[in-house]
Formats: structure tokens, C-alpha cells, sequence
């Protein structure tokens, strides 16, 4: 670009103009009379006075006029971070930009001013927090990062037009870390992370032996797995309370008889809780093992229960288990002996005090319809409800004879294609009627032999199931079969839950010596569909979040409006009491957060404290981990790059228009000023001397 | 003459300097004590509250205070008030305090020739005088003129207050009341957390432990030398003398060692203030050791091996049986392994044959020794190893083709007092009189089958010839002839269900395809027709036996000897695969061969008495190899004995009579006990409450970290010794744990998990806990909801929801009817 393409000149006005003709006219009416004075002496002199006349002029001209000059600055701003690796391209850019070089000293390497310093001089300022460049950059149109780039709320005090991430080595370890944060004791922890290996690493491609290491140091589970592969452990603490378990990344040593090193070392903390036991009532048409063994397991585990059973026509059994005594006295049936059916068991006032129902189709299909409204109701006002059904009670669904599994509705109804079938030609349609004539014979076989799926455990065992489909219904399947067919369905009514089971021998897996099975499975029944009927409790720490020291750490719980104008949260740390302030949650007027900071890694507990209506103090803590600022680092290093990422993403939007990369500024008019002082002093000495 | 008396004077005043300087010098001196006193004082209790080193407090204000009087008595020495103790100042002092001198005594050191005479006059008069007065102290010793003359110690005073201010110091410290009661909220964590150890400290500061040396003698029989060493918790083989010397700092008290058992012992005083004890030890335990008034206490672990019992290792014969051919050769090596942790005593063959057959087979027993012993190089932590070799030569033994040898080795070690026996497995060898194998199991002839199992064979003969002769024969005869095949069949069948203990005659044969399908082999074997026809006949048993299990399961219990009744039940809902009393129902399993022969059987009885044999026949056949396959299980069956349910009488069955059946409402309250696995889960989370601190803890180690002091509760203390207990009653299993025994002990003794000089005890100990744990069960739960059930926003909305759909429910059940 030559020096005229650079210059700018401002478009002048009337007056402007008018005036530079003016001195135009006067500066050629002075060449003029030296024309006339020096034309036939000294034709030197006369062209030197003419150029310094208008030389003058023009002299004169540019400093009235406001030139201005068009800068193409280089304005890019340099920071690197942490994580910024000293290769040679990295130095190379750098000190091609001959851009200003910040460095973040909390978190970046402190060999990287000597390094860089070391090779060509650039200018390196030193920050020691992010809001401290925007303080000497308040304005930054091009910002390039180096190393593991800036968080979210890094990004928060530098916002650049333009900003370019160069991102560090990854590291190795374990990234997307999750795992339940809480669990009740007997209740495994499934953990899962992918395993993340470092380019720079040897063994880069490379299968790599991951270790789960129990809270007393022994090796507890040992998987294989390959860079970005997923693993998972299920981790089953013993005891209640707060548990470190360890997660080893272990480099193969490259010789047989030496011991593999530990690569990697992360903490997965647990807190183990005791869980809420259910309030469970059953009424059978008949006693059955499936119950008995269910209330035995119940029971053992303290359990309350309630088991009414119709064990003749005219009589009824009712079994209370572990009640207390003023659920007992008010069960006024308890008195009675009078009473011969269950249907005069039945009451708005006894669901109320139950969070289970577990029922069988002959008593459903049984008792009267205003007794089915009231279970109806009770389940929309929160009471779990499972039902063990069969083929009488299927039809009825399928025919919509009870309101209560309206929602159950079958997608297909094979009564229908059935009835229909002979009209139907084709061979399709006899191969679908034939079908469901299968299923309608195998449907007399009453029993099949199932392996019970749930959630992800599979159980290897073989046990009878009633042989109703579930297949058609409009629900979620929650239990399936070997085959995928399911075994347990459920749907939401109201605030309750209802699920129709053709599980009727689970109990079989409990004399088998599965007993540990047989539990998991009950558990995860009970917690599917039991109410909780908690006047307070801590809602679940995200599975995803990990909170390190220093960061803000939130708990967030559910109480009646009761409790909260009774109550106080505090943290509680080695004796000391802070208290922390609880929040209302917009979107739940019964959700409230407290958020606290914590400078200490380790386990934190918030406290709970409220007053119920008898005056009695309620306490409830919850446990919350702080990690080091160096665990789960190449997590965090992922996180820092995807926010920077995205931070890149979106400023590409904006600079690809808003950036100006040049600026005008007024031409320094010093040589115009010598330049006119010089020829006005050559024709001032030409007039005085000559 | 005045020369004479000048000397003498001279003498006198220096001797009178003398005194009166060390007068100055001693009363100057205690008249800064008091102050020294109260300044050293101060500067202890400096030191010892600000830097909280008490010890060294004193040592430092002690030099201080020794460093200032040094200097007080240097500066005395150099002070103007001393060095102006001269003879002129004396004989001044002296004119002022004895008018009889006349104000001249100073004369007396002049020389008499620069004197005039009225000078010289009163010079000898003032000497004359002067002598006399210097003089005095002989005749009056502890008169006034003496005390001006000589000096005098006259500050009693200032050493009197020193003297009670140090007594009061001694008695009443200032510093630990400032302590106690000011200190006590500022250092107030640092005191919680380091009372317990000063208490341990106080405990045992008065006597400490000096020296021990403890002589371990090994018994006599494993030829081990005694050990030394000083370290009180002692690794020991059992049976071992262990001698005591311990030395203590406080020899006027007794001491007491005290065992696990409860055996209480003091140790006895000997030459050089030694205390010495010995004792035999035989089980792992813990003792103590403390002083008679219990200021000194401490546990350490005794951990026994025991000597180990000869290992017998026989390697050949290897298998159980050997049967050496009637033409082969007449001899048979046997080469056996022994080997011990110490020595071998005696080793012998004790032997057996068996001769003849039936009731009229005879045994005779013989002990033989071994031919050639090898000794053998020395495996790891064992001192004897040798191989046996023993020749049977059966000419020799007087055997003949048909008998068999049983032989077991027995070996003793050298074990004092007793020795361990070990005896080998028995092995037999057998010398066959003919050609033909038998087939035996675990050295017992299965030999049990009855004739019947001959006729199953028979039966499928007869069959076959009922088949070919069909065409020969009347319709009438073959149904006749296929019906008695029939009932034959089912004879046999009832026959072999007695030995299974089950009940076919209700169809308990619904067992029968389940335990078929255990059996691959025999799967393979059947053609499909079987399969289907064995399948919808267990279908039909198992819907038959499903009906029978609604009515009556209330009063049926699960009992593993009630074959018939729910046991059998469950095995046909349960797919039960195993039995605890049979074992495994595995491929090569009596039982179940035996059931898959009897269901077999009903097969083949089925189409028999519908005259079709052709299609009994592969029943029949696959009976009769299923039964052969039985034979040959190394498996012995015995019949069960078991739970006979009486028989229903007539008058009851199926009468329909509920009159017995009441309503009836029960309440149970169950009382789950704590187990001993429950108290080590608590003990767990109580050392793990009282330990963990936040932040600091889990990366660091427990004993490191600030640990609270602090008395147990009644319940904590029962958790802690209910533990304590268990794992001692494992220490005969499992000596390892002596440790935790031990730490255990350590924290009931101390009263707080804060325990002294155990580095790491806690922290293995929780440990320990930890892997003693049993995984827990899952329990009930319930429902992870996002919302309360009192939550009045959703109620509404709930409401609302509900109230619209039934209007929906209604105006769509209005149009249906339209």
C-alpha cells in the first residue's frame, strides 16, 4: 500500500473550499509579481521562489486541512494458560504475531516466561487473575489462547471480537465421570467415565488396565480398556457413611516381573445413606408365597406391613407387622372380628397411611366400585400400586371395565384382529391370526420360565411368570424376560404410580439362595413405585457434577412450608457452624438451595434443622465432596476446552462482522510545518537580501 | 615500739577490710535477690506459656538468673561503695563511731617522723586505744562495737522474702492456674485433642519401661535355638517357654502380667532390679503387663503358629483304585511323599485284603513298614521331606486273583508331648479274577441294584418280540400281552421311586422333564417325538402340581426333607437344580439319571398300556441306558429318610369344612437383635465419626489427625468389646487378627481411639472392619420423587387434571351411548 493509498483526506466544506481558492489566487498573484520582478534578471531565482512559494502553499494547505492516515495495527492479544506446551510451532506463532503475551500465573506454567522470553523478544504481562486483562485490555478485538483455555466463568471477564484457541496436549485419565453421589446402604453405585490416554503417551493405542480399589486399599474390580473407551464399575459400600473409593489407571510395566505403576489416581466419594422403609399393604384373595417371602424380607429389614387376606369366604386374615401403635389403634378393623370381607377393610383413611399397595387381580376384580375409586384416588394423591395380574384381569383392561387402568390402554387389541381375522384373506392376516391363536394356547399354559431383567441387571436364574402378555400395553416397560418381553409395566396416575406385574415366583430366587438378587430386585420395585411421603428430604447431588475446592457447592432439598419457617441450614466443618442462607426455587415452591464455598477439600456437610409441629427438632445432614483442584484433572481439562470451544464457536459469528482490523489517525505535521518553515524563511531571506 | 604497734594495727584493719567487704558484698547481693527471684520467675513463665516448653523453661531461667547474679557480683566488686572500703575510710569510720579515738585514729598509720610531737602524743594514745578497740572482738564477740568494726549480714529480710516467695511458688504456680483457667478457651481444641495423650503420659510418667529382653525357647523337639529380643509382642510356635526381663524405672511397686485367659502373674524381683517371668504359651492372646496401682499399663500380642501336621502325599498309585489284570504282572509300586515343618517319628502302611466274596469275604489286617526311604531336598519352610517307596508283591502277600489290597499310610511327626498322626486317603488295588471290569465308586462296589434292573431289559426284549410277532398275534392277546408289559413297567417304576423317595402315583413325575433337560446326553439321544411328547406331559404335571400348590401352600413349609410335599413343590416351580442333601444334580448324578430313567419309564408304561409298544420302545431303551449311565455315576445313592406327612383321613378330604377357619387379626413387633456383623458395621462407623475430621481426612493418616478425646458411652463401649470378642474368638483360625485384638484392647484402655505409641493401629483397624464386613443386603426404599405429597400447587393441579378428565371420560362415554 504506498503512502497516498494510506493517507485519508476529509471532503472539505464551502467555506473550506472557498478559503483554499482564496490563498490559491493570492499565492499565484505572488508568483505573478516575482514572475514579473525576476523573470528577465535571475530565471534561477525566480523558479526557486516559485516552488517555495508553492510549496508554502501546499504546506500551508495540509496543516488546515485534517489529513489523516490509515493504520493497519496488529491488535491480537496472546494468553496462555495453563496446560501451554512449549513446542516449537507454539513458539514459532508467537513470536511471529508480535502480539502483547499475557499469562494467567495462578494456573500457567511458570517456565513458560523463561521459555518464550528466551527465543525472541516479546512483551509478556503477567496476570494473576482473568478479570485483569480486561482491565489492561479493556477493548480486545483478536484474542488467541494457548493451553487448556478459560472456564465458563473465565470467559465471563474477557469478551473479544474475535478469539482463536489453541488447546493444550490432552491429558491422560478418566473424563465424563459419573456415578451416583448417594445411595442407601445395600444399593450399588454404578460408576462409568471413559478412559482418555494422551497422544504424547508410548502406550497411546494401547489396551490399559483400570483399576477399582475398595475403601481399605484391596483391589475390588479390574477392567480393560483402550483409549476413549467407556468402563464402568458398581461399586456396594458396606456401611453406612461417607466412603472414598480409589480409581487407578495402571501403566504396564514393560517387563513381566516388574510391578505396573499407578498412571492415575481419582477419588470417587460415596455418601451411604439408611433408606426409607415403605409402608406396605397387601391384600391377596388367598395367601401366596410370593407375599409371604416379600413380607419376611420386608419385615427383617424393619419394614411396616399389612397383609389382609381372604382365606375363606366368609373370613379374613389381617397380619400387621412392625406398625406403630397409633397407626395400629386407628385401624379399626384391628377390633373387629366381625368383618368378612375385605371390601369393608377398605377406607380412604387406611391407604393414607401406606405407601405400597400390592393387590391381586381376583381381589381387584373382586370388591365394588366405589372401593376401586377410593384405590383410585389414593393413587392419584401418591400410593404405589402394583398389581399381580392375570388373564381374567387382562381382559377386563382390555375391555376397559376399570377405570382405574384406563391409561393401560393395549396399542393392538388381539380380541379385535380375532374376531376379525376370518374376513381378512390374505396370507398376512392369517399368519397374524394365527399368531395370536398361539398366544391365546400358549395363554393356557398358565406358566413360563423367565430370567428377570431390570434396570442392568439381569438375573441368570429361571423362574415361573405368569404367562399374560404385557406386550401391547401403553406403559413403561420397568421388568422383561430373556426374551425382552415384559414381565413388570408401569404409568404414572396422578401422583402415584401402577404397575401390572406377571411375576409371581420371584421368590424362588430367595430358596435358591439368591437372596441378594431377590433383594435387589424388591428394592428396585419398592423404588419405583412406593411413595415417599417425606416431610423433608435432600434432593440427589447431579451424577455429572463434580465439585473441586474453591468452586461453589450446592444442595438443594424439598420441605413443607412448615419446616422451612422452623428452620436453619448450616455447614458444618471440624465443630464450627456457618450458616447459609436457604433459597425458595422459582420453578417448586418447596424446593430451596443453599450454596456455600468451601476452601477445604473434603467431605462437607450441610445441615438441616427445623422444628415439626410437636416441637420436636428435626436434623438431616447432607454430604457434599470437595475435590482437590489436581483430581480429575484431565476432566477438568476437557471441560475447560469444550467451554473455550464453544467460546470460539460463537465468537467466529460475531467477528466475521464486526471486526475492523485498521483505524485513521491524524498525520504527525511536523515535516509539513518545517517544510513551510523553511520556504517561507528562503523567501523572506530572498526579499530582504536581494 | 610504736612500729610494732603500727603492724599490728595494720594487720587488724586489713583483716577488719576483709570482713566488712564480704559483709557488703553478701548483704548487697541478697538484697537483689528478691528481685532475681521475682525477674527469673517471670521470665519461666515467658517461656513456658509462649513457647510451651516447661522443661526447658526452667533451665533457661535458671541461667539467666545464675548469669545476673554473676554480674551483681562483678559490678559490686566494681562499684565505688566497695572500693571506698579502705583504711582511710575505715579509721574515718572509726573516728565517727568511737569519740575515744578524739578524731585522730588516722594518725596511727603515719609515719611517726613526719609528725610533730603534739601529733606524735596523740598518735601513741590512739593506738594505745585503737589497739584495744580492734582487739575487743576476743573478750566481745557480739557486741555493738564489734558489728561496727567488723560489718554485719543485715538484710535477713530480703532473704526471707525470697525464701517465701519461693515457697509459695513451690506449692501454688501461678503459670498453671493461668493455664487452667485462662488459657483454657484459647488452646481450647489443642487441649481436647491432647489431654488423652497427656493423660497417657501422666499415667506413665512415673514408671517407665527401661529395658526388656524377652528369650523365647522353642520346645525341645524342633531342635530351634532360643531367640532374644526386645520388642514385647512376640511371634512364637506353640508350645514355646518364654522368659521375661524387664527392667522399670519404679522398683518399689510389683508388677503383673496378665494372659487372655484370665491367668494373672507377678513378676518376680531379681538381681539387678530385673523383673522376669516365664511362661509356656500355647494359643495366640494378648497380655498385660501393670503396676500394682495401674499408673502403669500396657497390651502386647503373643502370635502361635502351630506345628503343622505331617503332609502324606501319595504318588503312586494315583488313582483310588488300581486294578492290576490276572495275567499281568504280580507286583505294584507305591511311592509316597511325606514331608513335616519339623521331623517324622514313625511311618507305617496299615493294610488290608480282602479275600473270597459275598458273606464269605474276609479281611486280614497287616502293618508293613516302607522298603527304601529318599530323603528329600528341603521345600520352604519345612525341615523334613522324604520319599517312600514300598514293592507289593501280591505272591508274597499270599494274594490270589479276585482280592484286593486296601492301604492307608499313616505318619507321626515328633510333636511333644503327643504326636500329630496324619493318614492318607485309602487306596486300593485290585488283582481281577477275570477279564471283566466292575464298575466302582470311591472303593465301594455299587453293587445295590436290584434284580429289577435286569427286567428293564427283559421288558424291551419282550417288547421287541411283542413287535415282530404283532402280525402273529390277535389284537386281543398283543393289547393283553402290551398291557402286562405295561404293568411289569410300572412295577420296575415304583420300585426305583421308593429309592428317590417320591410319589408318582399323583403325578409327581412333573419333575421328570426338568431334571431331562440337566441331561444334554440324554437329549441328544431322543428324537424329537419325545421331546414334544415329555414336554407337554411335564406341562400338564407342573399345571396340575401349580393347582395343588394355591390350595395348600398356607400351612406348607419349606423342609428339605419333605420331599413330597413343598420341597417338591418348589423343585416344580423353582427349577430347582440342587438339593442340599443330595448335591448337585449334575450330569453324572444318580438322582437324576435315575429320574430321567424313571420319567422314562412312564413313557414307556403310557404307550405299553395303549398297546403301542413301537412307540414305548424308545423309552424303554433310553430307561434302560439312563440306568446303565447311573450305574456308572461315582455317586452312592441312599435312600432318604425324611418328614412323612400323616395321610388326610376320608372324613376331612375334600368335605369342604371351614368352620375351623376364623377371622382373625395378628400383630407381631419384630425385634431384629443386633448380630455380631452389625456391631462390627457400628464399630466401623464409630471409629470412623470419631476420626473423621472434613478436609483432612481419608488422604491422611488417622493417628495423624486431630482425634477426639473423649470417654465412650455404655453402647459404644459394648459395640467395641462385643468386637473385641469376636475376633478373639477367630484367633485360633485366623492368628492375623491378634493385632486388631490388641488395638481394640489398646482403645478400651485408653477410653478414646486416641491411642499412644500404635502408629497406624487405627487406620488398619478400620480396615480390617472393613474387609471383616459382609456385603449388605439391599433394602426397601422409597420412590425418588422431585416433589413432596403435600405440595399444594401440585394438589391442584392434580385436581384440575383429574376433574377435566373425567369430564372428557364422561362426554366420551355419552357418545358411545348416543
Amino acid at each position: 500500500m504506498t503512502l497516498m493509498e494510506q493517507l485519508v483526506f476529509p471532503v472539505l466544506s464551502l467555506n473550506e473550499q472557498l478559503m483554499m481558492g482564496a490563498l490559491l489566487l493570492v499565492s499565484l498573484a505572488v508568483i505573478y509579481r516575482a514572475t514579473l520582478r525576476l523573470f528577465n534578471s535571475s530565471p534561477l531565482r525566480l523558479l526557486l521562489v516559485v516552488i517555495a512559494n508553492l510549496l508554502s502553499v501546499i504546506a500551508v494547505v495540509l496543516l488546515i486541512i485534517p489529513v489523516q492516515v490509515k493504520h493497519h495495527e496488529n491488535d491480537t492479544i496472546t494468553l496462555l494458560t495453563s496446560g501451554f506446551n512449549h513446542s516449537a510451532f507454539n513458539e514459532e506463532r508467537l513470536c511471529f504475531t508480535k502480539s502483547k503475551i499475557y499469562y494467567l500465573t495462578s494456573i500457567a506454567d511458570k517456565q513458560v516466561k523463561k521459555n518464550v522470553s528466551n527465543n525472541c523478544d516479546l512483551s509478556l504481562i503477567t496476570i494473576n487473575h482473568i478479570s485483569e486483562l480486561s482491565i489492561f485490555e479493556p477493548d480486545i478485538n483478536q484474542l488467541e489462547v494457548y493451553g487448556d483455555g478459560l472456564s465458563a466463568t473465565q470467559w465471563q471477564h474477557v469478551e473479544p471480537l474475535k478469539t482463536t484457541f489453541y488447546p493444550s496436549e490432552l491429558k491422560s485419565g478418566f473424563i465424563e465421570p459419573q456415578w451416583s453421589k448417594e445411595a442407601t446402604l445395600g444399593e450399588s453405585v454404578n460408576f462409568t467415565a471413559k478412559l482418555q490416554i494422551s497422544r504424547q503417551n508410548a502406550r497411546f493405542d494401547r489396551i490399559h488396565t483400570v483399576q477399582l480399589i475398595d475403601v481399605n486399599g484391596e483391589l475390588l474390580s479390574e477392567v480393560k480398556a483402550k483409549h476413549d473407551e467407556i468402563f464402568s464399575f458398581n461399586i456396594k459400600p458396606k456401611a453406612i457413611g461417607q466412603h472414598l473409593y480409589r480409581i487407578h489407571l495402571l501403566e504396564n510395566s514393560a517387563s513381566a516381573g516388574e510391578a505396573n505403576t499407578v498412571l492415575i489416581d481419582e477419588s470417587v466419594a460415596v455418601n451411604i445413606t439408611e433408606s426409607t422403609l415403605p409402608r406396605v399393604l397387601i391384600i391377596q384373595s388367598s395367601p401366596k408365597y410370593e407375599t409371604k417371602h416379600f413380607k419376611h424380607w420386608l419385615t427383617e429389614n424393619n419394614g411396616q406391613l399389612l397383609t389382609l387376606t381372604q382365606i375363606s369366604k366368609e373370613n379374613v386374615l389381617s397380619e400387621e407387622v412392625n406398625l406403630s401403635t397409633e397407626l395400629s389403634s386407628s385401624l379399626s378393623f384391628s377390633k373387629e372380628s366381625s368383618i368378612q370381607t375385605i371390601d369393608e377393610f377398605l377406607t380412604a383413611s387406611l391407604f393414607d397411611h401406606f405407601d405400597l399397595l400390592m393387590v391381586d387381580a381376583k381381589v381387584l376384580l373382586s370388591v365394588n366400585d366405589d372401593k376401586l375409586a377410593l384405590i383410585d384416588n389414593a393413587v392419584k394423591n401418591g400410593l404405589g400400586l402394583l398389581v399381580s395380574i392375570e388373564q381374567s384381569l387382562a381382559n377386563a383392561i382390555n375391555d376397559n371395565l376399570l377405570l382405574l387402568f384406563s391409561d393401560f390402554q393395549q396399542q393392538v387389541n388381539p380380541s379385535h384382529i380375532n374376531s376379525t381375522s376370518v374376513a381378512f384373506p390374505t396370507e398376512e392376516a392369517n399368519l397374524l391370526a394365527l399368531n395370536y391363536l398361539d398366544k391365546d394356547e400358549s395363554a393356557n399354559n398358565h406358566i413360563k420360565q423367565v430370567m428377570l431383567n431390570w434396570q442392568n441387571k439381569t438375573s441368570e436364574h429361571l423362574i415361573d411368570a405368569n404367562n399374560t402378555s404385557l406386550q401391547n400395553y401403553n406403559a413403561a416397560h420397568l421388568v422383561f424376560d430373556q426374551n425382552k418381553q415384559p414381565l413388570m409395566i408401569s404409568n404414572n396416575r396422578g401422583k402415584g404410580k401402577i404397575a401390572l406385574t406377571t411375576i409371581n415366583s420371584s421368590f424362588q430366587l430367595k430358596i435358591n439362595g439368591m437372596y441378594d438378587e431377590y433383594s435387589q430386585f424388591w428394592q428396585f420395585i419398592t423404588t419405583e413405585l412406593a411413595s415417599n411421603k417425606q416431610p423433608m428430604f435432600w434432593l440427589e447431588q447431579p451424577n455429572k457434577k463434580i465439585v473441586f475446592k474453591g468452586e461453589m457447592a450446592k444442595a438443594c432439598l424439598l420441605a413443607e412450608r412448615e419446616l422451612i419457617s422452623s428452620s436453619s441450614v448450616s455447614q458444618v466443618n471440624n465443630k464450627e457452624q456457618t450458616m447459609l442462607y436457604l433459597h425458595q426455587q422459582a420453578e417448586n415452591e418447596n424446593k430451596h438451595c443453599s450454596s456455600h464455598f468451601s476452601n477445604n477439600a473434603g467431605w462437607q456437610q450441610v445441615l438441616f434443622s427445623a422444628e415439626n409441629d410437636s416441637k420436636v427438632t428435626f436434623s438431616k445432614p447432607q454430604y457434599i465432596y470437595q475435590y482437590e483442584t489436581n483430581d480429575w484433572e484431565a476432566w477438568q481439562q476437557a471441560l475447560i476446552h469444550s467451554d473455550s470451544d464453544n467460546k470460539v464457536r460463537k465468537s467466529k459469528v460475531i467477528s466475521e462482522k464486526n471486526i475492523i482490523n485498521e483505524h485513521t489517525e491524524p498525520v504527525n505535521k511536523l515535516v509539513v510545518f518545517w517544510v513551510l518553515f523553511i520556504c517561507s524563511s528562503f523567501l523572506w531571506i530572498e526579499r530582504k537580501l536581494y | 615500739m610504736l612500729d610494732k604497734r603500727q603492724q599490728q594495727l595494720t594487720v587488724l584493719i586489713d583483716g577488719k577490710l576483709k570482713k566488712l567487704r564480704w559483709y557488703f558484698i553478701i548483704n548487697t547481693l541478697v538484697r537483689f535477690l528478691p528481685f532475681l527471684t521475682i525477674v527469673t520467675y517471670l521470665l519461666h513463665a515467658v517461656f513456658s506459656l509462649m513457647l510451651h516448653v516447661e522443661n526447658q523453661s526452667y533451665l533457661f531461667s535458671f541461667l539467666i538468673a545464675c548469669l545476673a547474679f554473676l554480674f551483681k557480683f562483678f559490678r559490686i566488686k566494681r562499684s565505688e561503695s566497695f572500693i571506698h572500703i579502705n583504711k582511710d575510710n575505715y579509721l574515718a569510720h572509726c573516728n565517727r563511731h568511737f569519740s575515744s579515738l578524739e578524731e585522730s585514729a588516722q594518725l596511727v598509720l603515719m609515719a611517726p617522723k613526719n609528725l610533730n610531737f603534739l601529733q606524735r602524743f596523740q598518735q601513741n594514745k590512739v593506738c594505745h586505744e585503737l589497739l584495744h578497740l580492734l582487739n575487743e572482738k576476743k573478750v566481745e564477740k557480739h557486741s555493738s562495737n564489734q558489728h561496727t568494726l567488723n560489718g554485719q549480714f543485715h538484710s535477713q529480710l530480703s532473704l526471707l522474702f525470697t525464701c517465701l516467695f519461693l515457697a509459695g511458688l513451690w506449692f501454688y504456680s501461678p503459670i498453671t492456674a493461668f493455664e487452667k483457667t485462662t488459657c483454657q478457651g484459647e488452646h481450647f481444641q489443642k487441649n481436647i485433642n491432647a489431654s488423652p495423650l497427656i493423660s497417657t503420659v501422666a499415667k506413665n510418667k512415673d514408671i517407665n519401661l527401661l529395658s526388656s529382653q524377652i528369650t523365647v525357647q522353642p520346645p525341645k523337639y524342633t531342635n530351634l535355638l532360643s531367640t532374644t529380643q526386645k520388642d514385647l509382642s512376640i511371634e512364637l510356635l506353640a508350645g514355646s517357654e518364654i522368659t521375661w526381663q524387664l527392667g522399670f524405672s519404679e522398683t518399689q511397686q510389683r508388677y503383673f502380667i496378665e494372659f487372655a485367659n484370665g491367668e494373672i502373674n507377678p513378676l518376680v524381683l531379681s538381681e539387678n532390679n530385673q523383673y522376669t517371668f516365664n511362661y509356656r504359651v500355647e494359643h495366640t492372646g494378648l497380655y498385660k503387663l501393670y503396676s500394682e496401682d495401674k499408673s502403669f499399663q500396657q497390651i502386647h500380642t503373643l502370635r502361635v503358629s502351630l506345628d503343622k501336621k505331617p503332609v502324606i502325599r501319595i504318588l503312586t498309585p494315583k488313582s483310588t483304585i488300581t486294578e492290576i489284570e490276572k495275567k499281568g504282572k504280580t507286583g505294584v509300586l507305591t511311592q509316597v511323599d511325606i514331608s513335616d515343618d519339623y521331623q517324622i517319628s514313625h511311618v507305617e502302611i496299615l493294610a488290608s485284603i480282602a479275600k473270597g466274596s459275598g458273606e464269605s469275604v474276609k479281611f486280614r489286617d497287616q502293618v508293613f513298614t516302607f522298603d527304601k526311604v529318599t530323603e528329600q531336598v528341603l521345600t520352604k519352610g519345612e525341615q523334613y521331606q522324604a520319599v517312600y517307596e514300598k514293592m507289593w508283591d501280591f505272591t508274597a502277600l499270599n494274594m490270589e486273583p479276585g482280592d484286593e489290597l486296601y492301604f492307608t499310610v499313616k505318619a507321626w511327626d515328633n510333636k511333644q508331648p503327643s504326636a500329630q498322626l496324619t493318614s492318607s486317603e485309602t487306596k486300593i488295588i485290585r488283582w481281577l479274577e477275570d477279564e471283566e471290569k466292575m464298575v466302582m465308586a470311591d472303593g465301594i462296589l455299587i453293587d445295590f441294584m436290584p434284580e429289577y434292573f435286569k427286567s428293564q431289559r427283559q421288558i424291551i426284549i419282550e417288547t421287541k418280540e411283542l413287535i415282530s410277532d404283532k402280525m402273529q398275534l390277535t389284537e386281543a392277546v398283543f393289547s393283553e400281552t402290551s398291557e402286562l408289559l405295561g404293568v411289569a413297567q410300572s412295577g420296575l417304576k415304583q420300585k426305583y421311586g421308593q429309592y428317590l423317595g417320591d410319589e408318582f402315583d399323583d403325578g409327581g413325575a412333573g419333575l421328570v422333564p426338568n431334571m431331562s433337560n440337566e441331561s444334554e446326553e440324554a437329549h441328544h439321544d431322543d428324537d424329537e417325538h419325545e421331546q414334544e411328547e415329555n414336554h407337554k406331559l411335564a406341562q400338564s404335571v407342573a399345571a396340575s402340581g401349580h393347582d395343588h400348590g394355591v390350595a395348600g401352600q398356607t400351612e406348607l413349609e419349606h423342609s428339605t426333607d419333605d420331599k413330597s410335599g413343598y420341597s417338591q413343590l418348589i423343585e416344580t416351580y423353582a427349577h430347582n437344580h440342587e438339593d442340599t442333601d443330595i448335591g448337585m444334580m449334575s450330569r453324572q448324578d444318580p438322582k437324576a439319571l435315575m429320574k430321567q430313567s424313571i420319567a422314562n419309564m412312564w413313557q414307556a408304561e403310557l404307550y405299553l398300556m395303549l398297546s403301542k409298544p413301537e412307540q414305548a420302545l424308545p423309552f424303554e431303551e433310553k430307561a434302560l441306558k439312563l440306568l446303565k449311565m447311573a450305574k456308572k455315576a461315582e455317586r452312592i445313592y441312599v435312600k432318604r429318610l425324611g418328614f412323612e406327612p400323616p395321610p388326610v383321613s376320608e372324613q376331612r378330604r375334600y368335605q369342604g369344612d371351614l368352620s375351623e377357619i376364623l377371622s382373625e387379626n395378628k400383630q407381631k413387633k419384630i425385634d431384629l437383635t443386633l448380630t455380631q456383623k452389625n456391631y462390627i458395621a457400628q464399630l466401623y462407623q464409630l471409629i470412623k465419626q470419631q476420626s473423621l475430621r472434613f478436609n483432612s481426612e481419608e488422604k491422611t493418616n488417622a493417628n495423624k489427625t486431630n482425634l477426639v478425646a473423649g470417654s465412650f458411652l455404655p453402647a459404644e463401649r459394648l459395640i467395641i468389646d462385643t468386637v473385641k470378642q469376636f475376633l478373639q474368638n477367630q484367633l485360633s483360625e485366623r492368628p492375623a487378627l491378634i493385632n486388631d485384638v490388641a488395638t481394640l484392647e489398646r482403645i478400651i484402655l485408653a477410653d478414646s481411639i486416641a491411642i499412644k505409641n500404635c502408629e497406624n493401629c487405627i487406620e488398619k483397624l478400620k480396615n480390617k472392619l472393613w474387609q471383616l464386613l459382609e456385603q449388605p443386603t439391599a433394602l426397601p426404599n422409597v420412590r425418588q420423587s422431585h416433589y413432596l405429597m403435600n405440595d399444594s400447587l401440585m394438589n391442584q393441579y392434580n385436581e384440575l387434571l383429574w376433574e377435566n378428565n373425567d369430564v372428557d371420560i364422561k362426554s366420551s362415554t355419552k357418545d358411545k351411548t348416543k
